[in-house]
């Protein structure tokens, strides 16, 4: 079932962050906040009915704000 | 550049929209050095229905509503235009790959706002996991979310 792999993915992505780092790691850039995001993002989709928006644009500004600096 | 859809996401539900098929061929990128995402795809939108208690809380009021019967997760038909917008909502399946899971069921709920914040999850994930070096690539285990399905 769809509920069963995408719950395996999110939790393995959760400890791991390892598809982050991979596509870091393909664009040659730190991998650190992108995996911090990845985390966090993992982290909230752990309770979707409580997902917030303004949680989420928060992730993905700091994400996008480590690499601007 | 994903914040650019995000915030598209975000605008159209003020704008009282469900794009519906948030999902990785919707949410484009410029070939440029300030690329910006888009989101495309809008076939499938829908006017969003809002329950009583979202409007309560728009206009600053606490007091909750007696006509709040079907609930902010639209659970329960309350009337016909409610079962009208639920047909719509359902009326044609978006990509399941990006599917909130919760509309992975053989009775869906109606669409919400929730969903797509979840679907802009997945899609963010699925970049992550099936891109490198922006090329596509073909992963295993991500290439189960379009073949596994609970519908």
């Amino acid at each position: 079932m769809i509920h069963h792999e995408k719950s395996r993915f999110i939790k393995a992505e959760m400890k791991q962050s390892r598809y982050a780092h991979q596509f870091a790691k393909s664009l040659n850039i730190n991998p650190g906040p992108l995996a911090a995001c990845s985390e966090a993002l993992a982290k909230q989709l752990l309770q979707p009915d409580n997902l917030d928006p303004l949680c989420l644009l928060s992730t993905l500004q700091e994400t996008r704000n480590a690499y601007v600096e | 550049m994903l914040i650019n859809s995000f915030l598209a996401i975000i605008d159209l539900h003020g704008a009282g929209i469900l794009h519906t098929n948030i999902s990785e061929p919707n949410m484009l990128v410029e070939r440029a050095d300030n690329a910006q995402g888009i989101l495309v795809g809008f076939e499938l939108a829908i006017l969003e229905q809002r329950s009583s208690r979202d409007d309560e809380s728009r206009r600053g009021s606490t007091a909750g509503s007696q006509n709040d019967a079907a609930g902010t997760d639209g659970s329960r038909e309350s009337s016909p235009s409610d079962a009208m917008y639920r047909a719509a909502s359902n009326a044609i399946t978006p990509h399941v790959a990006f599917l909130a899971l919760d509309r992975c069921s053989d009775r869906p709920p109606v669409h919400r706002f929730r969903h797509e914040l979840e679907s802009f999850v997945w899609t963010f994930f699925f970049l992550l996991s099936c891109f490198r070096n922006g090329r596509r690539i073909v992963n295993p285990v991500v290439e189960k979310w379009y073949t596994v399905h609970g519908i």
